[in-house]
């Protein structure tokens, strides 16, 4: 058997501007396409023996913004990180070529749903990781099911995903909005913070941010205020500001997150909503902080799967992905490692691609890798592993441009996340 | 005829509006200090003719020089500083410059310029209503402003375009002294009129134009014999 | 507390403050536009791109020279003005004689090339720039914390506007500058220098942009993406004072800035539309705006746009045309992509509909999005929610157009020329708003999941066989229409009033009646086009309403030559395949497809289809 390198098979579908990504329809179309996939000079890995469907190439799309609002939260990052999980695989047991084709969806849900749909279709992708939108996200998960094929979020944050829409064909790895947003509300309510006033990026991921944390505040004995919808990609915050300034509420949520939750915290420090009101933002990751700055961004709190700086295997692997990449990583891109490492092994362990053959490997086996010493795949699709809460440190206690976060506390895995039982999941067993 | 070397020469002048041919081949010769007057009817190319020395008809071929410089070979807005006052039919008052600003407006182009109290004494409406919009004026007024603007550049060539349409006639009786006495100062001057009378009393000599031609030319000494030729002409 | 109106008090003075500021940046920037549009008669699109030009510049001076804001103030515009020089100089000049839609598609390419080409360098991300130490920090109000730097750019934009109105008001040069605005052939016989002042009045124009960016940098993102999201609220505002109106933009920037933060507190989800509907409302009572004058449309003499079409051979031509395409389209999913050819009728369908009003009537419409959009929605709603027979919801998505199309046209037909195509543009941007608004859209996630359903109850278009027929008909159907319409009396009339309407309506001809009809045919078809592709891909979203969608469309006219049959076909051809093919490239599409634009306008106005006729007409002229 030959060695599995990276293929640097990457179909890069940036269709910038082009709602006109083509799509497939069904199996009777994707016999021409393969001929023509094989002609658009698809270099396949030289095997040596003749293809067979154990030697046909594992492919994995990874989805996201790679160049708008979120390109630094996921972006090139998550292709990284993916590139880091198959050389690490490859490293220990050599096997079918994988290739990674990449798509940047631009945050528009008819292209992200057009791609993936192409991929499945016509690309004879076996697995799509990230994504980075939950409109995209949710159009995915259907699609998977739909084409038994599987899909693996880790920075398609709505919790829907594991509840009302689960899917035996889906798995979120990353944080979700639950978990984000509960343990926060649930540490402002022990300050006395009881009042809040939401401002929430106007799409899926937004509304699920806000409906997730309202829920925890309610079960916490706080008050919601009142709500503004805040258009995504907004240059302006400060009408919204004030109205929430004007609420009085004791705390204003950032239901938001890349470059929105930046520029309003910026115009935040710049009107003086802090400290009269406390400033909670769930969904923050290590780049938005980088991108803030500690002056800004000095203090905040909010939980995180992971740090770079979190232990010795942590901080090697980050070094590695700063080599490549000239920053350091989120801890969606850990979790995408993670991820893909563990799903690379079920397939060799399942000896196939066939979703439900490898979802069972991937359940058999313990997750304990760099990224999660202890991390469990429940029924639900949500992979759970310990969490952290975290601050922003002031500029004078850091010591380098990437040492940004202080750990303040760890999280058990069953407080983590939403129990199984809560999501109205149809795929949990009622007990 | 005078056999000087002319100063404004124009010779076989065609010239198109878009498709349109409008000269047909215009010849003629001013001399320094002289007066011609260049009749016609409407649409005989008279305006057309002038449009065309100051570069607003675009498309032009043929020779036009001003004491000796090719002026087709320049850019619109340097044949001014050429040392030419255009007068045109529409008379050219900007509504949107007071009239000080309007008489302001073109460039110096020789010391020779009436200073500014000359012109404010020579027409003292000009003075009281400067600062009023240029097309607040009446039709005299303003005829009056863009003689006025001219003058005060130093130019010594001036091409006037029906300066007495719709003038009433006692603004007419005073547009003539100003001439005439422009004129006595050895102004160069091409006056275009549908007015052959008014014409008459200050052309040295007149040009008849006809279908973008220059249909005949003669001293204004000769106007009596050729009077019913010239009938003809104008379609009077 | 005091509240008025159910708001407290504190809210609403914070919010008035808050719009005051954003009315500084629309009063800055609509400044330039009006002072471009006075003297060029362009509106300028590349406006936004200036004033991104104007944040980058001072971001690229602090983060590559250390040179500070103070010094980015001055600099920043400096540098802009002289972009706006090589601008003017190489590519506004050349189409200064033409009709001046052509000045509005060319700055339009320039604007999708430079944000295209910084957002291939930079990505869509901000790049972060702090407020200057000086500025930082605010002043305690009671009922808001104002900060400084808010407070300078009022300031700073009161003073520059100021500035500006008394030196084209009360100086000598400004005197030039009015002059040759009202008329620049007999400024020049004046002696003015006119070709130098329209390059100055354009640097200084997009100077005042560059400016405007300098001072939004320390507190929205500097990112490539700023202007784009500016752009379209400043035409309004420069459409609502008075499109020549010094004097208008500044005061109407300011009075509008106010009002959006009005309606941020009474009724926040207006507010991105408030300023549209403004405008349409005064359109129709001030036609030339709050402060403007209608300028003398007589002293543009040149042929209106698509009048260059050679005629005489288009029955011929277009008989060879159609057969070839039917032919084609029949014999072609043997060999392309059926979908691909599918998505590929749809937009030529929809090209054709915008031909028949730019081509024939000579009317740019740039909200043909909206029919497009609306009649994707309607038509996915009807077959997902109503479950109604592919048919029907294609034909609902025709009256869609149909009834959008009056009511736009109702108020538009009136104008033409830029005013036309902007009060298009605003009606389409309230559509664009609706539709991100209104629950049955889904907003940003679209309607998904759309049902191609039975075909008369019998014919599944999940078949692609299936589907490829229907659509295929849909085309020739709609194509047919479009050539009935173009060959019969009506359509000689529409050409006779796009040629000098003047003349038309001194025939007797109730010329608007007639517009009007041509525009709801228009709308109509290009609803047609909207629904059948929502039932082809299965999806209707916000992209179908967005102007870059409006701004394809006259691309791809463009480019397959405006005023024929066969080009809008072609030049959907070319387009689509154009993106699907380089969708793969690390280059940005944008960039390719503005430069693409540029030279269309530039070099090949005829377009494709324009200049094959031309050159077999000149053939057959050498051969006779």
């Amino acid at each position: 058997m030959v060695r599995a390198p990276v293929q640097g098979v990457e179909l890069n579908q940036r269709p910038a501007g082009s709602r006109f990504a083509s799509e497939e329809e069904n199996m009777q179309m994707m016999i021409s396409r393969r001929a023509l996939l094989a002609s658009a000079g698809i270099s396949l890995m030289a095997a040596r023996l003749p293809a067979r469907a154990a030697d046909a190439p594992i492919r994995i799309g990874v989805i996201n913004d790679l160049s708008g609002p979120y390109s630094d939260i996921a972006g090139k990052g998550s292709i990284e990180a993916v590139r880091l999980a198959i050389e690490d695989f490859g490293k220990d047991a050599p096997g079918r070529p994988i290739e990674v084709l990449t798509a940047d969806h631009q945050n528009k849900t008819d292209i992200g749903i057009a791609i993936a749909r192409e991929w499945y279709d016509a690309k004879g992708v076996d697995l799509i990781v990230d994504v980075a939108n939950s409109a995209i996200a949710l159009g995915i998960q259907t699609l998977a099911r739909e084409r038994n094929k599987l899909v693996i979020f880790t920075s398609a944050a709505s919790s829907d995903l594991t509840g009302k829409y689960c899917s035996p064909n889906g798995l979120s790895w990353g944080s979700d909005n639950w978990s984000n947003a509960t343990a926060l509300m649930r540490l402002l309510l022990q300050d006395k913070v009881d009042s809040f006033y939401f401002l929430t990026s106007d799409y899926a991921f937004g509304h699920s941010l806000e409906s997730d944390s309202r829920a925890a505040i309610e079960a916490g004995g706080g008050k919601t205020l009142g709500s503004t919808k805040v258009p995504l990609n907004s240059s302006d915050f400060s009408s919204f500001l004030l109205t929430a300034q004007a609420s009085g509420a004791k705390a204003v949520v950032l239901a938001m997150t890349g470059n929105d939750l930046s520029t309003a915290l910026k115009q935040a420090t710049e009107f003086g909503i802090a400290p009269g009101q406390h400033l909670a933002t769930p969904n923050t990751y290590l780049s938005d902080v980088h991108a803030l700055g500690l002056d800004v961004g000095k203090n905040l709190t909010f939980m995180q799967s992971w740090y770079w700086d979190l232990n010795d295997k942590s901080r090697a692997w980050s070094k590695r992905y700063f080599e490549r990449m000239s920053r350091m990583p989120n801890d969606n891109h850990a979790a995408l490692y993670s991820a893909v490492l563990h799903y690379l092994g079920g397939v060799k362990t399942a000896g196939s691609n066939e979703p439900a053959a490898v979802l069972k490997a991937m359940r058999a086996t313990p997750i304990s890798d760099m990224f999660a010493a202890k991390a469990v795949i429940r029924d639900d699709g949500r992979v759970v592993y310990d969490r952290y809460l975290v601050r922003v440190k002031n500029p004078s206690e850091s010591k380098g441009p990437w040492d940004l976060l202080h750990i303040v506390s760890k999280l058990d895995a069953d407080k983590a996340y939403r129990p199984v039982a809560d999501g109205g999941c149809s795929l949990v067993a009622k007990k | 005829m005078a056999a000087a070397a002319a100063f404004l020469d124009i010779g076989d002048l065609h010239g198109w509006y878009g498709e349109s041919h409008v000269l047909h081949g215009v010849t003629m010769a001013v001399g320094k200090g002289e007066t011609i007057a260049i009749l016609g009817r409407n649409g005989a190319g008279k305006t057309s003719t002038l449009r065309a020395v100051m570069g607003i008809l675009r498309k032009r071929r043929g020779v036009v020089r001003l004491d000796g410089a090719d002026l087709l070979a320049l850019p619109p807005y340097r044949i001014p500083r050429m040392g030419i006052g255009y007068v045109p039919e529409e008379r050219g008052i900007f509504s949107s410059l007071t009239v000080e600003e309007n008489l302001l407006l073109p460039k110096q182009v020789a010391e020779q310029g009436l200073p500014l109290d000359e012109i404010h004494a020579l027409f003292p409406n000009l003075h009281e209503r400067r600062n009023s919009s240029g097309t607040k004026l009446s039709g005299g007024e303003q005829q009056m402003l863009a003689i006025a603007r001219i003058l005060r550049t130093g130019a010594r060539l001036l091409l006037l375009d029906e300066p007495t349409e719709g003038l009433a006639p006692v603004i007419v009786q005073r547009i003539g002294a100003v001439i005439g006495t422009l004129k006595a100062r050895g102004y160069t001057i091409v006056l275009v009129e549908q007015n052959f009378r008014f014409a008459a009393r200050l052309a040295d000599r007149l040009y008849v134009m006809e279908n973008g031609q220059i249909a005949d030319v003669f001293a204004t000494s000769e106007l009596d014999a050729r009077m019913s030729s010239l009938h003809t002409y104008l379609g009077v | 507390m005091v509240t008025i109106f159910g708001v407290p008090a504190a809210a609403l003075y914070g919010q008035l403050l808050v719009g005051l500021i954003n009315g500084s940046f629309y009063a800055l920037l609509s400044l330039g536009l009006a002072v471009i549009f006075g003297m060029l008669n362009v509106i300028n699109v590349a406006h936004g791109a200036m004033y991104m030009l104007g944040a980058f510049a001072a971001w690229f001076l602090l983060h590559m020279f250390g040179i500070s804001y103070w010094w980015a103030l001055g600099l920043a515009p400096i540098a802009v003005a002289l972009v706006g020089v090589v601008i003017e100089r190489t590519t506004l000049r050349r189409v200064a004689h033409l009709d001046h839609l052509y000045g509005f598609l060319l700055t339009l390419g320039l604007a999708m090339v430079i944000e295209g080409l910084f957002r291939y360098w930079y990505g869509s991300s901000g790049q972060p720039y702090a407020i200057p130490s000086a500025l930082a920090g605010g002043i305690k109000l009671p009922f808001m914390f104002l900060p400084i730097y808010r407070v300078w750019v009022v300031v700073v934009s009161l003073v520059v506007c100021l500035a500006t109105w008394l030196v084209i008001e009360r100086t000598h040069i400004g005197a030039h500058l009015r002059a040759a605005t009202e008329n620049a052939v007999l400024s020049q016989a004046f002696g003015l220098n006119v070709p130098l002042l329209v390059t100055l009045t354009y640097a200084g124009g997009v100077a005042l942009a560059g400016l405007a960016g300098v001072l939004a940098a320390p507190i929205y993102q500097v990112s490539p993406l700023m202007g784009s999201n500016l752009i379209i609220v400043v035409f309004a505002v420069v459409v609502v004072g008075g499109m020549g109106s010094i004097l208008g933009s500044i005061v109407t920037g300011y009075l509008l800035g106010i009002v959006e933060g009005m309606t941020r507190v009474y009724y926040p989800e207006a507010s991105s539309i408030v300023i549209f509907v403004i405008m349409v409302v005064v359109l129709m009572l001030r036609p030339a705006g709050l402060f403007g004058r209608e300028k003398d449309s007589a002293a543009n003499a040149s042929p209106p746009i698509g009048a260059t079409q050679a005629t005489g051979m288009d029955d011929k031509w277009a008989a060879i045309g159609a057969l070839g395409v039917v032919a084609a389209l029949i014999a072609a999913p043997a060999l392309v992509y059926p979908v691909f050819l599918m998505k590929l009728m749809c937009f030529a369908l929809f090209a054709a509909a915008f031909n028949l009003l730019i081509g024939f009537v000579g009317l740019l419409s740039f909200g043909h999005a909206a029919f497009f959009g609306s009649g994707a929605y309607i038509a996915a709603y009807a077959a997902k929610v109503w479950h109604l027979d592919p048919l029907l919801c294609v034909l609902a998505g025709t009256a869609t157009g149909a009834v959008l199309g009056l009511l736009f046209g109702a108020l538009a037909i009136r104008r033409s020329g830029i005013y036309f195509a902007m009060i298009t543009l605003a009606l389409a941007q309230m559509v664009y708003f609706i539709a991100l608004q209104a629950p049955f859209t889904g907003g940003e996630d679209g309607i998904q999941d759309v049902p191609r359903g039975m075909l008369f109850g019998v014919l599944d278009l999940q078949h692609p066989v299936a589907m490829y027929g229907f659509v295929m008909a849909v085309f020739v159907v709609g194509m047919a229409v479009l050539w009935r319409v173009v060959r019969s009396p009506f359509g000689q009339v529409l050409k006779a009033i796009r040629e000098n309407e003047a003349r038309a309506i001194s025939l007797g001809y109730d010329v608007q009646r007639f517009k009007l009809k041509a525009f709801v045919i228009s709308a109509a078809l290009a609803g047609a086009a909207g629904g059948t592709k929502a039932l082809v891909f299965q999806l209707a979203s916000l992209t179908d309403v967005t102007w870059q969608m409006s701004g394809d469309v006259v691309l791809m006219t463009l480019m397959g030559g405006i005023g024929t049959m066969l080009g809008p076909v072609v030049g959907a051809a070319v387009v689509v395949s154009l993106e699907n093919a380089l969708a793969g490239l690390e280059f940005p599409i944008t960039v390719l497809i503005g430069a693409i634009f540029i030279a269309c306008v530039l070099l090949f106005r005829r377009g494709i289809v324009g200049e094959v006729q031309q050159w077999f007409a000149r053939l057959s002229r050498v051969s006779n």
